[in-house]
């Protein structure tokens, strides 16, 4: 076995030992054996992990590892937090169980209930276990999301504030720092920072409310997953994000996650909220949403490219950057959302 | 000596590579992550295999358009940027520039994504 081989070896055993040592401590920390604990896709800087205790009940780990840093990402005690804060407010989110920190060994992290659906947006939106439900999705998707921009902030002091303008400059910095300019992202950061935004920042954004962050069943969305990239900021820009062509997964003409028009969203936004949607802005948004989308793509392929993190799925996203910058000229040049 | 390389070509070798997973590897006996993996692998494949046939036609067609847009040929991406820097260009010109630029690339990375 040659030197790299020896190495992957290596990796492997300390990899194994590492889950054995997570495993031991969440067991202790629950007061349970488990009968099975797996990973599965983690998001910006969480690992996720599936848990089924020795009576059935099922569980789900999220966790940031051990010096694990990202660019983009809250804490996983102010996650826990927010999430608890939104359970109280009647959100649909799952209930956190236990938390731990840096002082465990093991990273920081949640452990919460498992809550049964559908999260993968494809079989959401061809699988006809969910016909009933797909023609109200959109509307119900305004409707939650007008409740968690009507959460007191008073609670939640540690969050980022963002405007339309901090979150460019924002992912300006970020973009930048790769080194790699592109001649599509320099015009459209140049076209957004001449566009005229109001300054707003007055509400609680998931930061990442999108199709593949529900857990959909036959009747409702059960949950809304994934809160690290939440902060305060503009309404529009969650409004906007559900609405970026990357997440319709080839329903394009369905400007909301696929499944729905923008009326339907606005509408039951609308229905909920005191807030009148600016059309105009959210257009703005969701040029900014796609834009956002690429940098993350970078992102994603430069943790491949400058860490040597080895990564085949890594290094593939660098590819969708183009997809993108297709979807950007489109609603720029010919005004297509 | 354009091309002293034996075949099979590069073209040639990945087809192979492509054929191998896809026809001689059983998925069955994969795991789902490594099943998700492996279609990657596959997916890396043929943007390469596009690439390589299609590079220098899309170079050339570029060329030929910021010429006729610009009255000059855009030599490197470098060069674009700092043009999009000075605001050295006409809106309507670059906009076209950068749509062909965009559906270009995309024609090698997704060309499905174009047909959505």
């Amino acid at each position: 076995m040659g030197l790299v081989g020896i190495l992957e070896r290596e990796m492997l055993h300390f990899k194994i030992s590492r889950m054995d040592e997570l495993k031991n401590f969440l067991e202790s920390l629950l007061n349970s054996e488990f009968e099975d604990f797996y990973p599965l896709s983690g998001g910006a800087s969480a690992e996720i992990y599936n848990i089924v205790l020795k009576n059935g009940k099922k569980l789900v780990l999220r966790r940031t590892p051990e010096k694990s840093e990202s660019r983009l990402a809250i804490s996983k005690k102010i996650e826990a937090k927010v999430q608890k804060i939104l359970k109280k407010n009647k959100i649909p989110v799952p209930e956190i169980i236990e938390e731990f920190d840096e002082s465990s060994g093991v990273g920081s992290g949640y452990i919460m209930e498992f809550v049964l659906g559908e999260t993968i947006p494809r079989k959401i939106l061809r699988d006809e276990r969910f016909a009933q439900i797909r023609p109200n999705l959109a509307l119900r998707i305004g409707e939650v999301l007008a409740k968690i921009h009507q959460v007191d902030l008073s609670e939640i002091k540690e969050l980022e504030k963002m405007t339309f303008y901090n979150s460019l400059n924002k992912l300006y910095e970020v973009y930048s720092s790769f080194n790699e300019p592109q001649p599509v992202f320099e015009y459209v950061f140049n076209y957004l920072a001449k566009v005229n935004i109001k300054e707003k920042n007055n509400v609680l954004i998931h930061g990442d409310y999108r199709l593949g962050n529900f857990i959909v069943s036959e009747n409702s969305i059960e949950s809304i997953i994934d809160w690290e990239l939440t902060h305060i900021g503009d309404p529009l820009e969650d409004l906007s994000w559900v609405c970026v062509k990357s997440w319709r997964f080839g329903n394009n003409s369905k400007r909301v996650a696929g499944l729905g028009d923008l009326e339907d969203l606005i509408k039951g936004y609308e229905s909920i909220s005191s807030e009148t949607v600016d059309r105009f802005e959210l257009d703005i948004w969701q040029i900014y949403g796609s834009l956002r989308w690429g940098v993350i793509c970078m992102i994603q392929t430069f943790a491949h490219l400058n860490n040597n993190l080895n990564s085949i799925e890594k290094a593939a996203i660098g590819r969708r950057v183009s997809e993108t910058e297709f979807d950007l000229m489109n609603m720029i040049k010919n005004k297509e959302f | 000596m354009k091309n002293f390389f034996d075949r099979p070509t590069k073209a040639e070798l990945i087809d192979v590579l492509h054929y191998f997973i896809f026809e001689e590897i059983d998925f069955k006996k994969l795991e789902e992550l490594d099943i998700f993996k492996v279609r990657i692998a596959l997916n890396i494949l043929k943007i390469l295999k596009r690439q390589i046939s299609n590079e220098k036609k899309i170079s050339k067609k570029l060329n030929t358009l910021s010429q006729n847009l610009f009255g000059e040929e855009i030599s490197s991406k470098q060069n674009l940027i700092e043009k999009i820097k000075k605001e050295d260009f006409n809106k309507d010109s670059i906009e076209e520039f950068l749509f062909e630029l965009s559906c270009e690339k995309l024609s090698i990375d997704n060309p499905s994504y174009l047909k959505d």
